[in-house]
């Protein structure tokens, strides 16, 4: 069943995208259990394009992207199933030594928590600096030019006194600047940033956006994880939404926002409404492991969502690109009643605002 | 202080200097490998020859021992310091700034320099017990009737003693065999440092892999690591050392090898359980994320942010040791030409079994000839405070979070 459900990922783009993700599952095993954080994650991201994951907490967003280049602490995680790969070449499974080699020079990561990102004892300089002698790529007085002119790039202002400074003396956002900065260093083809925004206060979050909207102007694809719809309006050219460590919808930001079809994207985008459509969202129980993860939360459950995996992956009418998993949108089923219920219609610009 | 240190600027950072990680050659190795290939060269030349180098110091298996250790030490913490000119300055200014970390700091260099050094200048002093008991300046003694004062020599008021007054010749005065204290001290001072040079250079280092590989590796490796150690530390070093003593020839060398290879398990248990923390902080996985290998990790982002707690841990270990050789040397088991300050002071306290009969009339009480037992005593005490004090002044220094 899983087979084909990735088989129905249709792409109009001609090349072959850049990092695709098939059936990735990542478990987390303590003493007594292991649990399935990320459960069979299909999805792909082109050249150039800027992909956002989004997803309550919990639902697997950062162990999806720290499978990727198998920087998710191992143990307790164990990376069990799927093919990862990146510009042609089959990346799981690959050795500690290959990752290494695409760690940062191919795929950079940003995180969370900007105040704990960079290493107290070096500057500012020389853990941008760092990041590109590991690779080999450039040191010396041009790696420092460099170094001044990414934290120009990332707006620090006074960028060549600041780069002798501690981190200690640069404030949260500044930070995370900076880590971005160190991110870019060895110019990826691919960056990954963990909800860059989440732990700075909001004016800063808007001036992130921003520095981040200019980055995605440029060759390099970024995967956002997020769980802001603000973000993700102003950012994104396509979405992934997870939820209980399976993807339940994907398709290009317009058409998502435009149409929510899975009964868990509707939620999500009430949620952040604050204009519940529905009080019916009953209390959340146990996450179910088979069938339909969000079966026990949702209205329009019926016994096809229970048993097997994630229902599979169908497109909608109005959009090639724009796929839900859900029973509802089968050949069978009736897509009307779920897409009915929304009466309201989201879009981008009203989002972003 | 009205400057902040933390905001020095280091445009005169040779950035051209800074290392590629990649390569293996780099100029600490280098500079590592060349050392002991020269060092290797002089002892097969020694062994070979047996000339002098230096005056007529002869040189033995520790010293070779504490050479190597002097070139690990110069190679992996000296030339770091050189090539980041600034950041070292940094370092100094800090300690410099707090006049009890200077001083201390001050007195470890002095110790350092006349210990490394002065042994080699001074030479073998050849024993005159007809010198012996000669008073520091400013002092007196009684004079037995074959007794030879290089000072000047009064008669008290009795009209029969004899006194005899400090002097240049021998400006702390001598010991019950006619060597002079200044010499004593500094071989005192030199048997210190080489304590301290075998600890830092083959002690410490091994307790820190162990933590650090038992911290980040986890698991099968960490319990294997950490259970030895356990047992480890259960084998008391003096009774292994004792047992040594009994069977082989006593020496330096076999304490310090006791010692310092039943004894790192503290600091390798503390450098685990501040692994354990750190490997967990963001800057860790960043490093990660960047691509970088464990042992790069270990070295350059988990040991810098263990100083804290690494080097004041170091030097209570470093002022353990000289205490616990003093101790070892004061009850006797130490070699008989190894003039520790232990085994000076327990002479200047027990001068009726060290006092030549027929030299000192009438027998002298300790009281009387208290700069025997006092000097080597008043060297190990600062000796002692200044370890303790220079750990926290390391401490402070290197952490540029610190702003003093």
């Amino acid at each position: 069943m899983s087979s084909n459900a990735n088989s129905t990922t249709t792409s109009t783009r001609s090349n072959e995208p850049l990092l695709s993700v098939d059936g990735l599952r990542t478990f987390i095993e303590t003493e007594r259990e292991q649990f399935p954080a990320v459960d069979g994650v299909s999805f792909s991201v082109d050249r150039g394009e800027t992909v956002c994951i989004v997803g309550e907490s919990g639902s697997g967003k950062s162990v999806t992207c720290e499978s990727l280049t198998g920087i998710v602490p191992q143990p307790p995680a164990r990376i069990t199933d799927g093919q990862i790969t990146f510009d042609g070449k089959r990346i799981d499974g690959a050795s500690e030594r290959e990752l290494r080699s695409i760690r940062g020079d191919r795929i950079a990561h940003v995180f969370q928590n900007p105040q704990q990102a960079l290493d107290p004892v070096y500057t500012v300089g020389d853990q941008i600096v760092e990041a590109m002698t590991i690779h080999g790529q450039r040191s010396g007085t041009s790696a420092r030019e460099r170094a001044i002119s990414l934290l120009r790039k990332v707006g620090i202002p006074r960028a060549d006194d600041r780069i002798d400074e501690y981190p200690h003396e640069f404030s949260g956002g500044m930070r995370q600047r900076v880590a971005i900065a160190i991110a870019l260093a060895a110019d990826p083809d691919l960056l990954v940033a963990d909800e860059p925004t989440t732990a700075v206060d909001v004016t800063v979050q808007a001036k992130l956006i921003e520095l981040l909207r200019d980055l995605t102007d440029d060759d390099t694809a970024i995967l956002l994880i997020t769980h802001d719809l603000r973000v993700v309006a102003s950012l994104a050219d396509s979405v992934v939404v997870m939820y209980g460590g399976t993807i339940v919808e994907r398709g290009p930001v317009d058409t998502v926002f435009s149409t929510p079809a899975h009964p868990y994207t509707q939620a999500l985008f009430d949620s952040y409404d604050g204009l519940s459509r529905r009080n019916d969202r009953s209390a959340r129980g146990e996450l179910p492991s088979d069938g339909c993860r969000f079966r026990a939360e949702c209205p329009y459950a019926e016994p096809a969502c229970e048993g097997g995996d994630q229902p599979d992956f169908y497109t909608l009418d109005s959009d090639a690109d724009h796929s839900v998993s859900c029973v509802h949108f089968s050949p069978d089923g009736d897509p009307e009643r779920v897409l009915d219920a929304s009466t309201e219609v989201h879009s981008v610009s009203e989002v972003s605002r | 202080m009205s400057t902040d240190p933390s905001r020095h600027r280091f445009e005169d950072v040779d950035w051209n200097e800074i290392e590629r990680t990649r390569s293996l050659v780099t100029s600490q190795r280098l500079i590592f490998v060349v050392g002991l290939v020269v060092l290797f060269a002089m002892y097969t030349y020694d062994s070979y020859t047996g000339l002098y180098f230096l005056g007529t110091w002869e040189v033995e298996t520790l010293d070779w021992l504490v050479f190597a250790g002097l070139v690990f030490i110069g190679s992996f913490v000296g030339v770091p310091l050189v090539r980041h000119g600034a950041r070292t300055k940094q370092i100094v200014r800090r300690i410099v700034s707090r006049p009890a970390h200077a001083i201390a700091m001050g007195f470890l260099s002095l110790l350092a320099f006349s210990g490394i050094v002065g042994p080699a200048i001074y030479g073998d002093v050849r024993i005159s017990f007809g010198n012996q008991y000669n008073p520091p300046i400013g002092s007196t003694s009684k004079m037995g009737w074959a007794n030879q004062c290089a000072g000047e020599v009064t008669t008290a008021a009795d009209g029969f003693t004899r006194l005899c007054h400090g002097s240049m010749a021998n400006p702390l005065g001598t010991n019950h065999r006619g060597q002079p204290m200044g010499y004593l001290l500094i071989e005192g001072a030199s048997v210190a440092m080489d304590v301290v040079l075998f600890t830092l250079a083959f002690v410490v280092p091994l307790a820190a892999i162990v933590g650090i590989v038992a911290g980040f590796r986890g698991g099968r490796i960490d319990d294997l690591l950490m259970s030895y150690v356990d047992v480890q530390l259960c084998i008391p070093a003096i009774l292994v050392f004792i047992m040594g003593y009994m069977y082989w020839n006593v020496s330096l060398l076999l304490l310090l090898v006791t010692f310092g290879l039943l004894s790192w398990g503290g600091i390798a248990r503390i450098v685990r359980s501040e692994t354990l923390q750190r490997r967990e902080d963001g800057y860790v996985l960043v490093a990660r994320s960047l691509g970088a290998s464990a042992p790069y990790i270990g070295r350059r982002h988990i040991i810098p942010n263990i100083t804290n707690t690494l080097v004041p841990a170091v030097f209570h270990l470093l002022a353990l040791f000289v205490l616990v050789e003093a101790g070892i040397a004061f009850l006797g088991f130490h070699h008989i030409e190894t003039y520790s300050w232990g085994s000076t002071i327990q002479e200047g306290l027990t001068l009726s079994v060290s006092t030549g009969q027929s030299y000192v009339d009438p027998p002298a009480t300790s009281s009387k000839l208290w700069w025997v037992s006092t000097l080597p005593a008043i060297a190990l005490t600062i000796t002692l405070v200044s370890l303790k004090l220079s750990g926290d002044a390391l401490r402070d220094a290197l952490d540029p979070r610190q702003t003093n």
